[in-house]
Order: structure tokens, then sequence, then C-alpha cells
């Protein structure tokens, strides 16, 4: 990691770290773009706090009060998560030992029971580094959790399940001592000694404030060392015992299930504390045995190597946070990144719910507009329809009056038809009769149909032939002689005649246009 | 609210819009197109009406008729056809004498009742006498006949004298009241 990126735990330039990230990640050929963050106990608070026994559902919002009475979130948008210990292993007398004042507190007389919440808690703006540094190397981060937490489940791991021990991590400027009684977490406390002191490679020159944190810096000589073997220093080294030892001491005392207990299991995060552990052992008088998470886990073989058994004094941080989902692990999980990841899934949310309204407006816009238009247009097409509907009607109304009325035409044609007679056929079928010897002299036809034909003959025989022809003729009918006579003397000889017969009507010939009638 | 409802709210929102808005559209569109094929189907109806009409107008329009609309040039009119059909023909119209009876009644009717299809037809009587040679009186009276206004001929009188050929024929014509509706 290039100087200057990380100071004290916190990012202070992202962008440094993000670049280191990418090249080590590119690197390694790592697939995955999902990390597990580990913050060092320099910027992530951590108290015990007691509250009133409640179900999980309810602890959360006692807890908030807590935190917010505490202020362990000093910042506007700091984020804080906790666990609650276990009560498996009752303490023999109802003391109990909280940070909040760092004081014993006498709860032997208490009428209610109380709970033990650790809470950890971390700033804004460490948290928001982080999130930039992460998310500029183009990974997700997956969650953030206390370093000491995450060495604490490596422990567990390494030890057992159901075991019973004293977990001692120890960070860069502080120790977390996590007391387990049958694989169940029973308290959680800090000393303010870590690996910086007691290695003695920085010796704390100044303190500044960091995001409303007081943080120490140090020097790069060191301070003191008086075992110049194991490159420790005695003074904090002696103090960091003792701390360690008070606690143990205590919890052995008050606890009879932990009474037996003297397995202390060490994971630190520097290798030059590789000896630390030989060194607690002499000066508490118990056994301290390194934890080696890649010896005894479930998932690997035993791996004696050097490699392995350098590795294991500085991974344990990191070996935790990968088996942070495991399922086995009775270590629960605590993500000081779920307040950061909700508020911005807020932010995407509502920026995605905005979009949704927008495009939802947009959606009816359209609808209505379509509609509107389509409405518009079916309305003109309705009224089209009508139109040529009523055409159509008064169309074929005409036609059915037309067809009337040539009807009605045709039979008062046909009616009065019969009122007239073939006045021409008549005059060309008596014309046609007249033969040698006789003539006409009138031709009257009365509207009787009666016919009467006047007219002169040499001789009868010519007269009686031209009777013979009009009856022969099929428009007269019954042709007779009503008279007939000499003419008279000082005339030419011959006789004078009249014929009478019927005739038919009209309508018995065909006239030139009726044919179509 | 909470993340998932907002989240439920983000999708179901569009969705509702979305579905409904193509639903109204696809449901306006489907109606358009029935009413457009509606449209279309009344104008073939109002084509195949148009050509029917057409072709009974076109037909029989060289047909005989029996009767005209009763109008106040009627005879005026009737008069100038026989005076061109006379000149045509060569003859000489002498005498003219007009009356009108009532031809709603057939005259071979037995019992006398007026025939409702002829319910108000007047029929107008002429008298006229001609005289011209048997040719011109015959081609005249043909053309009487034969005019496609229906005129009956009747009482007919065809003489022969010293001074040529006279006709006295009754022409009678009828005359409708009401209003035709279609010519």
């Amino acid at each position: 990691m290039p100087a200057g990126a990380i100071e004290c735990g916190v990012v202070t330039r992202p962008g440094l770290v993000s670049e280191a990230l990418r090249s080590l990640l590119n690197s390694m050929e790592v697939s995955s773009h999902r990390v597990a963050i580990g913050v060092s106990g320099d910027a992530v608070s951590q108290r015990t706090i007691t509250v009133p026994p409640a179900p999980d559902e309810d602890l959360a919002s006692i807890v908030r009060g807590e935190v917010e009475d505490h202020q362990l979130v000093k910042t506007a948008f700091g984020a804080y998560a906790y666990i609650r210990l276990s009560s498996e292993c009752q303490p023999a007398m109802s003391h109990t030992w909280t940070q909040d004042n760092e004081i014993w507190i006498d709860s032997r007389t208490s009428k209610f029971k109380q709970d033990l919440v650790t809470v950890f808690a971390i700033e804004q703006e460490t948290i928001s580094a982080i999130r930039d540094a992460i998310e500029g190397a183009g990974l997700t981060v997956e969650i953030i959790e206390p370093t000491q937490y995450a060495m604490y489940r490596s422990i567990q791991l390494a030890t057992g399940l159901n075991g019973t021990f004293f977990g001692v991590m120890v960070g860069p400027s502080n120790t977390d001592i996590a007391v387990v009684c049958k694989g169940q977490l029973v308290a959680y406390r800090r000393i303010d000694t870590g690996s910086r002191a007691i290695t003695g490679d920085y010796a704390p020159t100044s303190e500044y404030s960091y995001a409303g944190i007081r943080m120490s810096a140090y020097a790069d000589e060191p301070h003191e060392v008086v075992n110049p073997d194991s490159r420790l220093n005695s003074l904090s080294l002696e103090e960091f015992s003792t701390e360690v030892h008070r606690t143990i001491y205590y919890y052995q005392r008050e606890y009879p299930d932990l009474s037996q207990c003297e397995q202390v299991v060490l994971a630190v995060d520097d290798s030059r504390l590789e000896n630390l552990a030989s060194e607690l052992s002499s000066r508490l008088g118990l056994t301290v045995e390194r934890a080696r998470p890649f010896g005894t886990s479930l998932d690997n073989p035993v791996d004696q190597s050097p490699f392995a058994s350098r590795a294991e004094v500085v991974c344990s941080a990191a070996y935790g946070l990968a088996m942070d989902g495991i399922q086995i692990s009775k270590v629960p999980r605590i993500d000081l990144f779920t307040e950061e990841r909700n508020a911005v899934q807020n932010v995407e949310s509502k920026r995605n719910f905005k979009g949704s309204i927008i495009v939802s407006l947009l959606a009816a816009a359209i609808g209505i507009a379509g509609v509107s238009l389509y409405s518009g247009q079916i309305a003109q097409l309705q009224s089209e329809v009508k139109q040529i509907s009523t055409e159509a009607t008064q169309i074929r109304s005409q036609i059915d009056l037309a067809v009337q009325s040539r009807q009605q035409q045709a039979d008062q044609y046909k009616a009065f038809r019969k009122r007239g007679l073939p006045i021409t056929q008549i005059l060309d079928s008596i014309a046609d009769s007249v033969g040698p010897g006789a003539g006409l002299t009138s031709v009257n036809v009365s509207p009787d149909r009666t016919v009467v034909i006047t007219g002169e003959a040499d001789t009868e025989t010519s007269m009686l032939s031209m009777m013979n022809a009009l009856n022969s003729c099929p428009l007269l009918q019954n042709v007779k002689i009503d008279w007939f006579k000499q003419m008279p003397q000082e005339k030419a000889p011959g006789i004078t005649f009249e014929f009478r017969g019927t005739t038919v009507t009209s309508a018995q010939v065909i006239m030139p246009g009726e044919q179509a009638q | 609210m909470t993340f998932d409802k907002l989240r439920l709210l983000g999708w179901l929102i569009p969705v509702i819009c979305l579905g409904t808005s193509g639903w109204l559209i696809y449901s306006k569109n489907t109606e358009l197109r029935s009413i457009s094929d509606v449209r279309n189907k009344a104008r073939i109806d109002v084509q195949q009406a148009i050509e029917q009409k057409r072709k009974i107008e076109s037909m029989h329009s060289d047909a005989r008729y029996a009767t005209v609309d009763v109008t106040a040039d009627e005879e005026y009119t009737f008069i100038a056809y026989l005076k061109t059909a006379a000149a045509s023909c060569g003859v000489l119209i002498t005498d003219l004498s007009s009356q009108t009876t009532d031809a709603g009644t057939d005259p071979g009717a037995k019992d006398g009742k007026p025939d409702p299809l002829l319910k108000g037809i007047e029929g107008r009587n002429t008298l006229i006498t001609m005289r011209g040679s048997y040719t011109g009186l015959r081609e005249m009276v043909w053309t009487l006949e034969s005019s496609i206004r229906l005129l009956a001929l009747s009482n007919l009188t065809w003489a022969r004298t010293d001074h040529g050929t006279s006709v006295t024929v009754n022409v009678t014509r009828f005359v409708s009241p009401k209003k035709k509706s279609s010519s």
C-alpha cells in the first residue's frame, strides 16, 4: 500500500488505495468482485452496555436509544452494529462489568436481569472513504467488520465450535478480549494496548482528531526495547499482560463454568509479535497458544509449512473475514456497512422510484394521447359511416321508388293500352283486302270496336271476294254485309255496299317499344 | 415506506401504467380497425346502390309510358307535338276539339268501380280531323299510335271525298295529377 494511503486505520487517500487494490487483485487473478473489509480498532469504537431483556425484534430500537444516549456515534451519519452476548454461562454473583463507565456495577440486589450488548461504532467519513476506495477499484463492499472481531471468528473456527477459551485479539492500537464459554460469546472487552505499543517500534508522539475521534500519531523510531530477542516493549508488554490477567482472573472468578478454563488463544496482526504467545504465557502462567486457523480449518488440510506458519500470524483477521459467510460459524456477523449500504440503496431506490414515476407519467401521457387521437379518428369514422349509411339508405329508397314507379307505369300502360284501337293496322288490313273491281268509300271504327266499311264494286263477286279477304284478317272479326245496292243508271254500272264487323283493342297488337315492357 | 415496498411500487406503477396505456391503445386500435372495416363496407354498399340505381334508370329508358304529370303547359306541348307530326306527315289538321274525362274507371270493368291503379288519372280526349293523302294520313295515324307516350286512338272515321281523303280520330292522352317520383 502506498505511503500515506491509510493512516491509523483510516483511508486517507482512496484513489491510491483503489489503484493498489486493483493492481493486487489483477496480479492475483481474483475474479470475485465482493470484498469483506476489516477496520482496525483505531477507527472502530467498541462498548458493552446493559439493556433490559428484550426479544431480538425490540432490541434494535433499545440499542439505538442507548447509542444515541452514550453518543457512541459522534458524526451525523455514522454507523453502528451490535451483538447480544450470550447468557448461557451465568455468573456466580450478579456482577456486571461494562465499559459504560469503566466501573464495576454491583447488580446483586437488582430485581431485574440485565442483558449485555456489545456495540461497535464507526464514523461516516471512515465508511465513505472505504467505500470510495473499494468502489474505485471496481469492487463491491460485502461487509465492513472490526478487524479484531474477524480475528475472534478466526480463533473460534480454529479452536472448535463448542470450545471454552479466552480469545485475545491484538490490534494496532488496542486489544479485544473475547470470553467464550461452550462456543458462546459471553463477554467482549477492549484494552488500550495494541501491537504498536508492544512492539515498541512506534512511540506516541502526539494526538490529533480525525472525524471527531481522538487519534494517536506514532514516531518512526523505537521507543524502548527491553528484550532484544523478542523486540517487545517491556513496559507495554507488562501493561498488556496485566490487563489480560485482570480480565481472565475476573471471569474465572465470576463464572463457574470458566473457573477451570486456562486456554488462552492469541491472534495478532503483526509478524513481529510471533513470540508474543510465549511471552504472555510466561507472564500469565497460563497456556497461551497462537491461533492457527489454517492448520485446523474444517475445509483445509493441516499445513505445517513455514509459509503457512508465518502467514497465519498476520492473516487471522483476513481469514476471519473470509469465513464470514460460513454457516457453521457461531460468530454472528457485525456489518458496519449496513447503514451506508441501506442509505445508498435508499438513494438509488428513491432515484429509481422517481424514474419509475417519470416512466409511468410518460406511459400515461402516451396512453392518454393515443386514446385521444384514436377517439378523434373513431368519431370521425363513425360520422363518416353514418353519413355513408344515410346516403346508401336514400339511394336504396330511391331505387325502391324507381322500381315501384316503373312497375306502376307498366301496369298503367297495360291498363290504358286496352282503351285504344290499332287504327293503322286496321286500315292496312282493310286496304290489303280491297281486290280488283272494288273500292272503299269510308271506314268508321267506333269506340265499341264496331267497324263499318262502305265501298263500291263492279260486281257482286268482287264485293264478296273483298268480304272474304276482310274475314281472313286477324284484326277483323265477323265481317258481314249490312247492305248492298245497284248504283243509279246514270252513273257507271256497279254496286255500293256496307260491311260491318268488329275489331280488337290495341292490347292485342304488339307495338314498337312494347317488347321491353 | 420500506425499500422493498418502494422497489415494488417502482416496478408496479410503471407496469400498470404501461399495461393500461398499451391495453387502451390496443383496444382503441381494434375499434378503429373495426369501424374502418364498417366504413369500407358502407362505401362498397353505396357504390353498389349507385350502380344498381344507374342500371335501373338506364334500363327501359326507351319504354313507352301511359301517363305524364299534370303541368300547365301539358296541352300546349301536346298540340305542338301534333302540329310537328302533321307537318312531317304532310297532312292538315282541319278541326280539333278537346274534352276531359275521368280515366280512373276501366270502361270494360263489369262492376264499374274505379281501378286503384288508375285513381285520379284524367283522360284528355281530343277529336282531330285531318285532311291529306292516304299515305300521309296513315303515316300521321301511325305516328300518333306509335308515340312513346301512349295515345289511345279510337272512333276513327276515314272518308274519301271528291276533295281528297279526310280522317277524324279521337286521341286520348292520360295525365296523372300526382307528381311522378322518377322519370
